[in-house]
């Protein structure tokens, strides 16, 4: 992968370009009639700030199109918006399970891959495309423990670590009902990454249960790393990039990456959305590697575009999912199991009441 | 303070409200400090003083419109619900008729049945009825969930009511809407005052509806703040609460200095 | 049943006017407007849910089978009822001490003190379960305040436990309580409890055999209220609560939000229905649904 580290010349010299492009585009006004709206559903919070200062504003800068942002949904929201024809969002980012639900499904519209640039398409791996979800960003489900309760030389390396209350004692937190560990747990019981899937999920759910009180459970990614901040929990599992605002802040946490999980994530147009080809042309725009390098630095998650690394500073490089150092200690989550198996990773937590 | 002694048992008495009353104020007491954090994270104690999330909350839009909508919405609930509870607990409590016990548990319902059941089947109705996203749905779907509140406490007094003062006015030759709107409603207005705020109050901390039947890009502010916090919980929705405390209370107060004014100068 | 009680009230009331037939017969008619709003909004929804715990491309009973045939919902549902029990009981063994003593103060240390009550309402339910992490937590002011008076010297995890299920919920729900038993001790003429002491019954005597007794109707309305509000409470076990926690609607939006499993979602939910209507049921054998509401005077 020597496109990371090519120097930071060729990086500055791409934001100029981009730059240049948008004031370009924004001095002609005229181009800004008539170019319909567009709405765009995404997560909220700083990862859509991020979006929306480097993705969704330049694009309706360049495009004239009037674009809408909307924050906050959950999957039951989506089906029925889809399902029952009454569309709000022209583009929606989701993870590769829903993606994977919705498309076998029909809620989605298929991604004309003809309307992409070229070079666009050149450094996505094959493996990351949909016929109904344009790959954006990869995230990855990490530990991070705190640099206090387990300093260098003692800190925990694998997830048997993670289980191992004994040789590492403090408390674990993890998000709960909406995404169990069941991964990290498998890992706990074998730790080849190659033989994870296809999961033993009774196995799992009795190793997360073997914890006792030992793990404590978070409604949502955001308590996970709040948990992490102020001492609740000295390990947890979490995504990579809830853990930089946590370092910025001065906190003392540090990421493990060994036997981290990558979660890609796409935009998705749903089935019925009422102004398809804008979102045609938003996928066009923000494809390009320039653009999908752009949330990097402030998100910490990594491009899916091999190409969009010539934009990235080594610095920022190195904490992002993927990059060379870290790449061979992971793998990619499989989207397709996660997507059949949803339903019952649900009942398996709520099985977990009983002791 | 006639009846009270400084007897021991007062003295405890006293002194456990004294405590209950704290701990109901603490965690309010929590948001507000930690509303004027200069730092990142949700932190007790705060380290030092800044407005920076006030700031967050006054330079975006969406917050101030999330804001206006919910109070919008709260403020039309508690007015239809309590036309509609009204009516009700006047036909619960005074009428005859049969399967009076089966409505009143009917009426009951919205607050067993989960939320999220009752919000999947209003979204696939209002987008039949074609008022999805519309205020009106929302307001529709909050006096559902504030009905049984204002009906249970509405019966309550209603029960309560010495009906020998209606009697009385009728006697004395008022017409029924008289009798009702002087003295049926004057005598009432503790319990319409608290059915009113138990109603505005269950539109106003409502996510689950909002959730589901507002459009994507007005959410109300109980969303708004959940969208915040799947994301980052930070300040912003501290420094949020304490506005939403401040406004509230500072309304309310307004409200009663305006009514005992207007007491006063019709006196 | 409450007629006749009204009806023996009216009748023993002096200078009862003669009520026309016509008068009476207008109050059952009110009830309209409420059930034709109830059966658009809630009993449309209502049925389409119904429908879906029974038709999944064919008529289905695996929700229902799925309940009945698993322990595990079973005891989630039991958990659910019991959470409902204690927060009741805790809520009024808590609630009605201060209601009593709030109810005696002055009207304006009364008015100023019911802001105390009244002021947890203003504030967003979601953000006040987020100080309660606050104040919990293994850093928290509990703990903290614990260490120092050196009650514990390890910091205690309440997060997750059933205690901060318990503490969650309780707080939430105290307003609620000490509002239906302030309305109603508020109500009760005073004079009745001096009456009973000039009769020579201690204070005790008096306020146990008096006051208690007529404060019925607020404890009644109060503890319906909490219990229904408990066993329907998300965001507080949700949040502060671990997988030991689980209520039946935390398995219910589950099952709608991560599993897509409607059919069980709905089923569950017409259970929860049910066991709510018959528990209804039951209390109205033994308390009058007329005093449950506040009928008793």
């Amino acid at each position: 992968m020597s496109v990371q580290q090519k120097n930071v010349s060729r990086y500055r010299l791409g934001i100029a370009a981009a730059v240049a492009a948008g004031l370009l585009v924004s001095g002609a006004p005229a181009l800004a009639q008539s170019a319909g709206n567009l709405t765009v559903l995404s997560l909220g919070g700083s990862y859509q700030e991020a979006q929306s200062k480097f993705w969704f504003k330049p694009f309706a800068q360049a495009s004239g199109v009037n674009l809408t942002e909307a924050a906050g949904y959950n999957f039951a929201k989506l089906k029925v918006m889809i399902e029952s024809g009454n569309v709000e969002a022209d583009v929606v980012d989701i993870s590769a399970d829903t993606a994977d639900n919705l498309g076998h499904a029909g809620l989605l519209e298929k991604i004309d891959w003809s309307k992409i640039p070229a070079d666009c398409k050149a450094g996505i791996p094959a493996a990351a495309k949909r016929d109904y979800a344009f790959p954006t960003i990869q995230w990855a489900m990490v530990m991070a423990y705190n640099t206090k309760t387990f300093p260098e030389g003692k800190a925990p390396k694998t997830w048997a670590d993670f289980w191992n209350v004994s040789a590492f004692p403090g408390k674990r937190a993890s998000i709960g009902a909406t995404r169990p560990p069941v991964e990290q747990a498998a890992l706990a019981i074998n730790g080849d990454l190659a033989k994870l899937y296809p999961i033993d999920l009774d196995a799992a759910f009795a190793k997360i249960k073997s914890l006792g009180s030992a793990m404590v459970f978070a409604d949502g990614y955001a308590q996970v790393a709040q948990y992490l901040a102020d001492g609740e929990a000295d390990m947890v599992v979490i995504p990579n990039g809830r853990v930089a605002p946590l370092v910025a802040a001065g906190k003392p946490v540090a990421i493990n990456w060994n036997q981290h999980l990558t979660f890609p994530n796409f935009f998705a147009i749903p089935k019925g959305a009422p102004n398809k080809d804008n979102a045609m042309k938003f996928l066009a725009f923000v494809c390009k590697p320039e653009v999908m390098a752009a949330i990097a630095p402030a998100t910490n998650y990594g491009p899916i575009n091999m190409d969009a690394y010539t934009f990235i500073t080594p610095q920022v490089a190195a904490l992002l999912p993927g990059n060379p150092k870290t790449a061979s200690m992971g793998r990619e989550a499989d989207a397709a199991w996660l997507a059949k198996f949803r339903g019952d990773i649900a009942k398996g937590w709520s099985k977990m009441a009983i002791r | 303070m006639s009846e009270r002694t400084l007897s021991p048992g007062n003295i405890a008495l006293s002194a456990f409200s004294v405590i209950v009353l704290f701990v109901l104020v603490a965690p309010i007491l929590v948001i507000v400090l930690v509303s004027f954090t200069p730092g990142d994270l949700m932190q007790f104690p705060p380290q030092g003083f800044s407005l920076r999330w006030y700031q967050r909350y006054f330079e975006d839009p969406q917050w101030q419109s999330a804001t206006a909508l919910s109070f919008l919405v709260a403020g039309l609930t508690a007015v239809f619900s309590l036309v509609l509870g009204f009516l009700t607990s006047l036909a619960l409590v005074r009428g005859r008729f049969p399967g009076k016990n089966a409505l009143r548990i009917f009426l009951m319902s919205p607050l067993i049945i989960p939320k999220i059941i009752v919000a999947v089947g209003l979204y696939f109705l209002y987008v039949r009825m074609r008022i999805l996203g519309t205020t009106f749905g929302l307001v529709a779907a909050h006096t559902l969930i504030a009905m049984p509140y204002v009906v249970m406490i509405l019966s309550a007094a209603l029960f309560g009511f010495d009906r020998r003062l209606e009697w009385a006015a009728r006697n004395l030759g008022a017409s029924p809407l008289k009798t009702l709107w002087h003295v049926t409603l004057p005598l009432l207005r503790p319990a319409i005052i608290s059915a009113a705020l138990f109603a505005f109050i269950a539109s106003f901390d409502d996510i689950i509806l909002s959730l589901f039947l507002t459009k994507l890009s007005a959410p109300t502010l109980p969303r708004q703040i959940w969208v915040n916090v799947q994301q980052v919980i930070d300040p912003t929705i501290a420094a949020v609460s304490t506005l939403m405390t401040l406004i509230s209370v500072l309304g309310l107060w307004l409200v009663a200095l305006i009514q005992r004014m207007a007491a006063r100068g019709a006196r | 049943m409450t007629d006749t009680t009204l009806a023996a009230r009216a009748a023993s009331a002096p200078g009862v006017p003669v009520r026309t037939k016509a008068g009476r017969g207008v109050y059952p008619w009110l009830a309209l407007p409420a059930i034709g709003f109830y059966l658009i909004f809630f009993g449309w929804p209502l049925v389409q849910m119904m429908w879906r715990s029974v038709f999944d491309d064919g008529f289905t009973f695996a929700g229902y089978w799925e309940f009945f045939s698993l322990p595990i919902y079973w005891y989630v549902l039991g958990y659910t009822m019991a959470i409902g029990v204690v927060t009741l009981v805790l809520t009024l063994a808590i609630g009605y001490p201060v209601a009593y003593w709030l109810v005696r103060l002055d009207r304006t240390w009364t008015v100023v003190l019911m802001a105390f009550v009244l002021i947890p309402f203003w504030s967003s339910g979601l953000v006040r379960t987020y100080a309660w992490i606050v104040i919990l937590g293994r850093q928290g002011v509990v703990n903290n305040l614990l260490i120092r008076l050196g009650i514990i010297d390890q910091p205690f995890a309440f997060l997750g436990t059933h205690w901060a299920v318990m503490v969650g919920l309780t707080y939430y729900l105290l307003p609620y309580m000490i509002l239906c038993l302030y309305s109603v001790m508020n109500n009760i003429d005073r004079n009745l409890m001096k009456a009973a002491r000039n009769l020579g019954a201690s204070p005790f005597r008096a306020f146990l055999t008096v006051f208690v007794p007529l404060t019925k109707p607020g404890v009644f309305a109060g503890s319906f209220l909490v219990f229904m509000l408990a066993i329907g409470m998300y965001i507080t076990p949700a949040l502060l609560g671990g997988p030991e926690q689980t209520t039946l609607p935390l398995v219910i939006a589950l099952q709608i939000n991560e599993a897509l499993d409607w059919t069980l979602a709905a089923a569950l939910s017409m259970v929860l229905l049910a066991f709510t209507i018959i528990i209804q049921l039951f209390a109205n054998r033994f308390v009058d649904l007329d005093h449950m509401w506040g009928g008793a005077r």
